[in-house]
């Protein structure tokens, strides 16, 4: 495996693409940056290099399912995934030598926003003003969810036979993922009171009272019971919802079904692989 | 005789379509070995079978005296190397970093031998040039040389010649008796172009519908095919005796018809047929090729 692994790690070196994608995250996470520092408004407080993470994480997220499924697409379309399979390697090697040459190819682009975002941070915006918990905590989640997404956009990648099916469908699942992730936030960011002081006087008879509180009403817009539950399922089985939410606290339980996820996602993508005729 | 590839009542269905129907057939150490078979009749099934792309669903098979149920299997893949339908190489790379690439893969420590493949299937000097931009017989020829990158025993060539223009076949032709002869490799070829296939193939073997037809080497089928002189006469029995009489092999067709497997005296025979009150009509030269033996063999209906 570990020659399946070298070859992969030279051929992510030889071909353009890690470079395109590498390339965009440059100018998407430098032009945010720059575009802060130029245009701030005077006056403003600037904002945390670490914030910009957020954005470089959601950028990362689709390069990496267009990388992924343009890299091992390639194999299928090309044929040659047959070489592998023809030189001795049996199919559990291949899948697990992709699985770590992409999930590598995945921590170089995140690793190169980091790189890019503490530079620009510090040079323009004056260094991270989070702490070192909050700093390890989004690491780690975001270590822990490009797991999970580059477990998920492999098992698309070599079980979808068809480069351009395979790509469209994982852009779709990153999407999917991103709006997901995001619109659980903000539903479970959601506050359950509103002081009765934000709400306009001739709008008030609208809100529903809180009877021992009169400073407080309900928030229509609150989500609660059953519905609440789904969402904060969802919040947990989905990295970009975590990540969005990161915090001092480690999210040790996100964190955990994000492994969880990874290793079933492997299992079904070799299961699947295993199982498949190969063209 | 040693064996590179032996396989038993090997069987593969693709929903109800049984490619595979209990295949049975041998490839010598050191043959190269025409596959001969219309579309559908299972070749490139076979083919995928033997290099692990597929299972089979019955059967098995030796590679290197390896049964395919035997761990062992994927060390015995790693002394063969196959082109399957199309050669499989990276289009967006050249020539010499697919070589490299392949080279990596099966863990070699250097790049030492690739400027000699280069040189081999004639890309030496295709620099930069990505394969994207390669013709259909440079590619050819490019998936031949990375299937040989790991110095293979035996050689697995699917239709190599499709597409190519008669210079290109001429070279493939050529390269591939040169592996053969230089570098004892053991090739099995399938391939459509029957006539071409009889100038390198030292064994055959036809296949129709997912079994093999039958199994012959060269000599074997050249006398199945031999020249011979079809005569038309009146009275086949009178020629009969006459060639009875003068010790001519013959092989009677219908009851205007023998073939002649010899340069007979035509006078000397037309005289002896006039005795026995029978014309000689016509005498005419007969070369049965591959294409009309496989003919005989499979019978001419449609491809599927």
């Amino acid at each position: 495996m570990n020659k399946l692994i070298r070859a992969g790690i030279k051929r992510m070196f030889r071909i353009k693409t890690l470079y395109i994608c590498l390339a965009v995250l440059f100018l998407i996470g430098g032009f945010d940056i720059i575009k802060e520092f130029l245009f701030r408004e005077p006056g403003r407080d600037l904002p945390d290099p670490g914030g910009y993470l957020l954005s470089g994480f959601l950028t990362t997220v689709l390069l990496s399912a267009v990388f992924i499924t343009s890299f091992l697409g390639a194999e299928h379309q090309y044929g040659t995934l047959r070489n592998k399979i023809v030189a001795g390697n049996n199919r559990l090697s291949i899948y697990v030598s992709s699985f770590i040459v992409c999930y590598a190819a995945v921590m170089i682009m995140y690793g190169f926003v980091w790189l890019e975002t503490t530079f620009f941070g510090t040079l323009m915006l004056g260094g991270y003003t989070y702490g070192a918990k909050e700093l390890l905590n989004l690491f780690l989640i975001s270590f822990l969810g490009f797991t999970m997404l580059t477990a998920l956009f492999v098992l698309i990648a070599l079980c979808v036979h068809s480069k351009s099916l395979g790509s469209v469908s994982a852009v779709i699942a990153a999407f999917a993922i991103m709006i997901c992730g995001v619109m659980t936030v903000q539903i479970l960011s959601v506050p359950a009171f509103i002081p009765v002081e934000q709400i306009a006087a001739q709008d008030l008879p609208d809100y529903e009272k809180v009877p021992d509180d009169p400073s407080i009403v309900i928030n229509p817009d609150y989500v609660d019971g059953g519905r609440r539950k789904v969402f904060e399922t969802v919040h947990l089985l989905c990295p970009v919802s975590q990540m969005i939410s990161s915090s001092e606290e480690p999210n040790a339980d996100g964190m955990l079904v994000s492994l969880a996820e990874t290793v079933v996602l492997l299992a079904s993508g070799m299961l699947i692989f295993k199982k498949r005729d190969l063209n | 005789m040693e064996y590179i590839l032996k396989t038993n009542c090997l069987t593969k269905k693709y929903k109800d379509f049984a490619a595979l129907r209990g295949l049975t057939m041998s490839i010598p150490k050191g043959s190269i070995y025409g596959f001969v078979g219309k579309n559908g009749a299972g070749k490139t099934t076979l083919i995928r079978l033997i290099c692990g792309l597929q299972d089979a669903d019955a059967g098995e098979y030796e590679l290197f005296g390896v049964k395919n149920s035997e761990k062992d299997i994927f060390r015995s893949r790693r002394r063969m190397g196959a082109i399957v339908e199309t050669p499989s190489i990276y289009l967006d790379m050249t020539a010499e970093d697919n070589l490299k690439q392949q080279a990596d893969m099966l863990g070699r420590p250097s790049y030492e031998g690739i400027d000699e493949l280069l040189h081999l299937v004639g890309l030496k000097d295709t620099g930069k040039k990505r394969a994207r931009n390669f013709s259909l017989g440079m590619r050819q020829r490019l998936g031949i040389a990375i299937a040989l990158c790991g110095d293979p025993d035996f050689l697995v060539l699917d239709e190599p010649i499709n597409g190519l223009d008669p210079q290109g076949i001429i070279e493939i032709r050529e390269l591939i008796l040169t592996l053969n002869r230089e570098r004892k490799i053991t090739v099995l070829i399938s391939s459509h172009i029957l006539d071409e296939l009889s100038k390198l193939a030292t064994h055959y073997g036809f296949i129709d519908h997912g079994q093999i037809v039958r199994e012959m080497n060269a000599e074997e089928l050249e006398r199945a095919c031999r020249k011979c002189i079809r005569l038309t006469v009146t009275d086949v029995r009178a020629l009969a005796m006459v060639l009875d009489k003068m010790g001519i092999e013959y092989k009677i067709t219908d009851d205007h018809h023998a073939d002649v497997y010899a340069k007979p005296i035509l006078s000397a025979i037309t005289r002896e047929l006039d005795q026995y009150g029978c014309d000689l009509i016509s005498a005419d030269e007969r070369d049965e090729s591959l294409e009309s033996y496989y003919i005989s063999l499979v019978g001419g209906g449609s491809h599927e």
